[in-house]
C-alpha cells in the first residue's frame, strides 16, 4: 500500500471526526511515514510498520470521544505522582469548587419544593391549633374567636394548595435531577486519555 | 382527564376555603365595627391555641409554641 492510499483509507475511515481533527490525525501519520522514508525505509516498508488504516481509525475514534488530560511529560509515574500531590492545591480546589458548584445547583433547584412543604405543614399545624381553639377563644372574646375561626379555615384551604404545589414541583424536579445526575454521570464515565 | 378533573375540584376547594375563611374573618373584624383599636382594649389572656395575638404594638398570626418559640408566624411576634 502506498503511502496516498493509507492515508486516502484513514481519511475515509476517520469520517465521524470534524475535519480539524481528522487533518491533525492526517498530517500526523502522512510526517511519521516521510520520517520512516527518510531514514531509508521504502513507502511500502513505512506503510506496513504503521499498521492497517482502518485499525489506527478504529483507536482514534475511540479516544475520540474521550476527555484529554495533558499531564507533565515526565516519562516516570513515580515523579508523576509527586507532581500530581504537590499540584494538589491547586487542582483539590478546582475540584472542591465543581463539587460545589453542582451541590449548589441541586439546593437552589429544591428550595422552591421545600418552601412550599415548609408551608404546608405550617399552615396545617396554624388551622389545626386555629380551628380547634376558636370555640376557646370565643368564650373570652367572640369578635377574635371568630376571626381565629376564620383565619383556620383559610389555613386550611392555603396549606392543601401549598401541599399539592410541593407534589407537583417535587414531581417535576425529580425528573429534572435525575436528567442532571445522568448528564454528570455521562460526563464521567467519558474514557480519559492522558497525553 | 378524570385526574384532572379531581385536581380542578381540589384547587377549587381550596380557593373556597381561602375565601370562606377571609369572610368570616372579615365577619369577626365586623362585629368590632372594623376598629382595631376596639380591637386591641379586648385583651385577653394568650393560651396556646390562639393564633391571632393582639397587643399594644402589633397583631400577628401564628402558633406560640413557647416563649421564644413560634410557628407559621405571619407578623411579628415581638
Amino acid at each position: 500500500m502506498s503511502k496516498i492510499e493509507f492515508l486516502k483509507e484513514l481519511e475515509a475511515n476517520l469520517r465521524k471526526m470534524n475535519d480539524s481533527e481528522k487533518n491533525k490525525f492526517i498530517t500526523y501519520y502522512d510526517e511519521i511515514i516521510s520520517d520512516y522514508i527518510e531514514n531509508g525505509m521504502t513507502e511500502e516498508e513505512a506503510v506496513n510498520k504503521i499498521g492497517s488504516p482502518a485499525k489506527i481509525a478504529v483507536e482514534l475514534l475511540e479516544d475520540y470521544d474521550s476527555v484529554r488530560l495533558r499531564l507533565p511529560i515526565t516519562q516516570n509515574k513515580a515523579t508523576n505522582m509527586v507532581l500530581t500531590i504537590i499540584g494538589f492545591p491547586l487542582w483539590g480546589s478546582v475540584l472542591l469548587s465543581v463539587i460545589l458548584l453542582i451541590l449548589s445547583g441541586y439546593i437552589i433547584l429544591w428550595c422552591a419544593p421545600i418552601a412550599t412543604g415548609a408551608g404546608s405543614v405550617g399552615f396545617f399545624i396554624a388551622a389545626l391549633v386555629g380551628v380547634v381553639g376558636a370555640p376557646f377563644v370565643m368564650t373570652q372574646n367572640i369578635s377574635i374567636g371568630v376571626m381565629q375561626l376564620g383565619a383556620g379555615i383559610a389555613s386550611i384551604g392555603i396549606s392543601v394548595l401549598l401541599g399539592y404545589i410541593t407534589i407537583v414541583l417535587s414531581k417535576n424536579f425529580v425528573i429534572i435531577t435525575k436528567k442532571y445526575n445522568a448528564k454528570l454521570v455521562k460526563l464521567y464515565k467519558k474514557k480519559v486519555v492522558i497525553q | 382527564m378524570r385526574m384532572n378533573r379531581t385536581k380542578r375540584k381540589l384547587i377549587n376547594l381550596c380557593l373556597k376555603l381561602i375565601m370562606i375563611g377571609a369572610l368570616i374573618s372579615i365577619v369577626g373584624f365586623g362585629m368590632v365595627g372594623f376598629n382595631y383599636k376596639k380591637l386591641m382594649n379586648q385583651t385577653i389572656t394568650e393560651k396556646w391555641y390562639h393564633t391571632i395575638h393582639i397587643n399594644d404594638e402589633n397583631l400577628w398570626y401564628g402558633v406560640r409554641l413557647g416563649n421564644d418559640f413560634f410557628m407559621m408566624n405571619i407578623g411579628s411576634p415581638e
